[in-house]
């Protein structure tokens, strides 16, 4: 499986070849993640037929090309309107809209593009030479530890999302319960569905991220003439400088963009850990080691850098279990998974033996991909920002319009029009009374996961608890779990004490 | 953001106590829901529940302390500030009622057209010209996109039809 003594440069010409699938695969990606209802695996899906008919390298070419895109194209709307196209940018939201409230719209578009395609691209390499030793990963990582990271993602969020970390753990834990709705996979027995059929399958993601987002964002956005704030006058006379300035801003933060697209890749090795939860984990680890932790959440470019470059990490990362061992990382990879078994090419450790042009190519394409994409979509910033400045009078409708629509999309049930319609009420509440939508949205997305997980490790154990305690990885994150809750509340009461102290 | 000490000085907290009687109220439905299921369907539940109960009852604590000091006031005016803008917000929640109800039968283009415009109107658009010609062309740009280019599944109406016919 390794790469030595294959000739990498030809693997390279060969997969160059293929520049007319992947260019159009890129701008069809990043207009399907910037459209809130869309993503990487229903568009796969759509395009079935033409994926089946192609030849199985020209099909993978296009999927991978496809799914990297979509994870760029999803922080657009995440920054300009606060509606992120996909789970794995909302966490672009807490620096990147703040940004373009500010006027900044063109330097937060270009800081997310530069970090997302260099942050892709160089995971991309580091998966191409380090494939042998990555796909190990996954076998560290059992239920019990997934169980952990899950917890510890979500209290991660908690802490750093809201202003008050008890109110950031009731959203988070209160999503995990609504993430519990449905039946249950052993007896399909129904759990708080309230009666409703169409909730057995659990909350539908699309319409919760789009109510919780894009419906409580626009009942918001009126209360402004445009969401550029008075008197920031920058995205109205966008010029190329603000382009240059957006790359120098990367520029400066270079090893920001290195460590968190790699933290990214890393995360997406582990199967059912996607892009959502890399990208709030790396926001935090950002701001864990800032040395102004206090500016993020306010348009701080190191909040916007971090989030994008691990997203797009991720990418490279969920595809190598699927190549590596056949298990495929997520969702968008098991639907690849399936092409592929329809061409009858086995995944495992032979594929790279016996098809390197395929096995390798997958990542050499995503390095192409983003080559691609960072010249493309580069220039069309400074017209992007434009959208800040349009006042909300026009927005609101056309965001509501078509973000409720888009709700319906993925099941075609009118029902997920009223979930989204419900979760855009309670969004609204949540943001007027400060409990983070993004903490809600996480709980949402992991509260299938956790149960399915821990269900797993309990199966394993015959019902004893003390088995989330038995492994010296999954101890040394509940360490980390605890130090979270308690780290913040305690620097609190320290600060209190000290200006008690003084002021006496 | 609002104003947070509108209330003879007192921070109006009343809203934040929203979300935690949603949520313990959901977690007492869910766990009614689960009480007499075999352990495996109901052992996640009963644990999260636990914990956002608790969780819910440190937050009514801390907020019944800070209401003995006369620190907060039990005031619901965070969730309706501004107030200007009251009738434009119930407005919209109105008018997406209405688009799920009349979608099925008027169509994806004839819907979107018909909300852009009366969503407009009550955001206080008042030239005909950019109501008619702003729904127009975002209608269509979402009829071209979705419907013709995209295929994707969103309700037909008359107008899907006829234009399918003509085209």
């Amino acid at each position: 499986m390794s790469a030595d003594g294959i000739n990498m440069l030809g693997l390279f010409a060969h997969t160059l070849g293929y520049w007319w699938v992947i260019i159009p695969s890129v701008l069809l990606g990043i207009l399907v993640g910037a459209i809130p209802g869309l993503n990487a695996a229903n568009s796969i899906i759509l395009l079935l037929p033409l994926t089946l008919a192609m030849k199985p390298e020209v099909g993978l070419m296009f999927m991978v090309s496809l799914y990297c895109a979509t994870h760029l194209g999803g922080g657009i709307p995440a920054i300009l309107i606060n509606v992120p196209g996909t789970g794995g940018a909302a966490a672009s939201t807490l620096d990147g809209y703040p940004m373009a409230v500010k006027g900044q719209g063109q330097q937060a578009l270009v800081l997310s593009f530069v970090a997302s395609t260099v942050g892709g691209f160089l995971a991309a390499l580091a998966t191409l030479f380090l494939l042998p030793f990555l796909s190990r990963i996954g076998y560290y990582v059992h239920s019990v530890e997934m169980v952990v990271i899950m917890l510890l993602g979500l209290t991660l969020i908690a802490a750093i999302a809201a202003e008050n970390m008890l109110k950031g753990l009731i959203a988070g834990v209160f999503g995990l319960m609504l993430g519990g709705i449905g039946t249950d996979t052993i007896y399909s027995a129904p759990r708080g569905t309230f009666g409703f059929l169409s909730l057995y399958d659990g909350l539908p993601l699309v319409p919760v991220l789009i109510g919780l987002f894009a419906i409580s964002e626009a009942l918001l956005m009126i209360e402004h003439k445009m969401i550029a704030a008075k008197g920031a006058t920058q995205d109205r006379e966008a010029v190329w400088a603000q382009t240059l300035e957006g790359i120098q801003m990367a520029g400066q933060r270079w090893w920001h963009i290195v460590w968190t697209s790699f933290l990214g890749l890393v995360i997406g090795i582990i199967p059912g850990a996607g892009a959502a939860i890399a990208s709030f984990v790396a926001y935090q680890q950002s701001r864990f080691y800032s040395k102004t932790p206090e500016l993020y959440g306010t348009g701080h470019p190191e909040g916007l850098i971090a989030p994008e470059a691990a997203n797009n990490g991720v990418g490279p990362g969920t595809i190598v279990p699927l190549m590596a061992m056949g298990v495929p990382g997520g969702e968008t990879a098991a639907v690849m998974l399936i092409v592929l078994q329809y061409h009858g090419i086995v995944l495992g450790p032979r594929l790279f033996l016996t098809t390197p042009t395929l096995a390798y190519g997958v990542f050499i394409a995503m390095l192409f991909a983003y080559v691609f994409m960072f010249f493309t979509i580069l220039p069309m910033s400074r017209y992007l920002s434009r959208v800040t400045i349009v006042p909300t009078q026009y927005l609101v409708p056309i965001i509501i319009a078509f973000t409720l629509v888009g709700s319906f999309a993925p099941r075609e049930y009118l029902f997920d029009m009223v979930i989204t319609l419900v979760f855009g009420v309670l969004g609204y509440i949540c943001r007027k009374t400060d409990y983070h939508v993004a903490a809600l949205l996480i709980g949402v997305i992991l509260g299938p996961f956790i149960e399915q997980y821990l269900m797993r490790a309990l199966r394993i154990s015959q019902g004893h608890v003390s088995i989330l305690f038995s492994s010296t990885l999954g101890n040394i994150l509940w360490a980390m779990l605890v130090l979270t809750v308690l780290v913040p509340v305690l620097r609190q009461w320290w600060r209190k004490k000290v200006v008690s102290g003084a002021s006496a | 953001m609002n104003d947070r000490n509108n209330d003879n000085g007192k921070r109006p907290a009343g809203a934040d106590l929203v979300i935690p009687l949603l949520a313990a109220g959901f977690a007492v439905y869910y766990m009614s829901t689960i009480w007499n299921l075999p352990w495996e369907a109901k052992a996640n539940g009963l644990v999260l529940g636990s914990v956002l109960l608790f969780l819910v009852a440190l937050f009514f604590v801390l907020t019944a302390r800070s209401l003995l000091r006369g620190a907060i006031s039990l005031s619901l005016s965070r969730l309706f500030e501004p107030r200007q803008f009251q009738t434009q917000r119930w407005s919209l929640v109105v008018l997406m009622i209405g688009f799920i109800a009349v979608i099925p039968y008027l169509g994806f283009t004839l819907t979107i057209f018909l909300f852009l415009v009366l969503a407009m109107l009550a955001l206080g658009v008042r030239s005909v010209r950019k109501l008619i010609g702003v729904a127009l062309v975002s209608a269509l740009c979402g009829y071209l996109m979705f419907i013709v280019a995209l295929d994707t599944p969103f309700p037909h109406g008359p107008l899907e039809v006829l234009l399918g016919r003509l085209f």
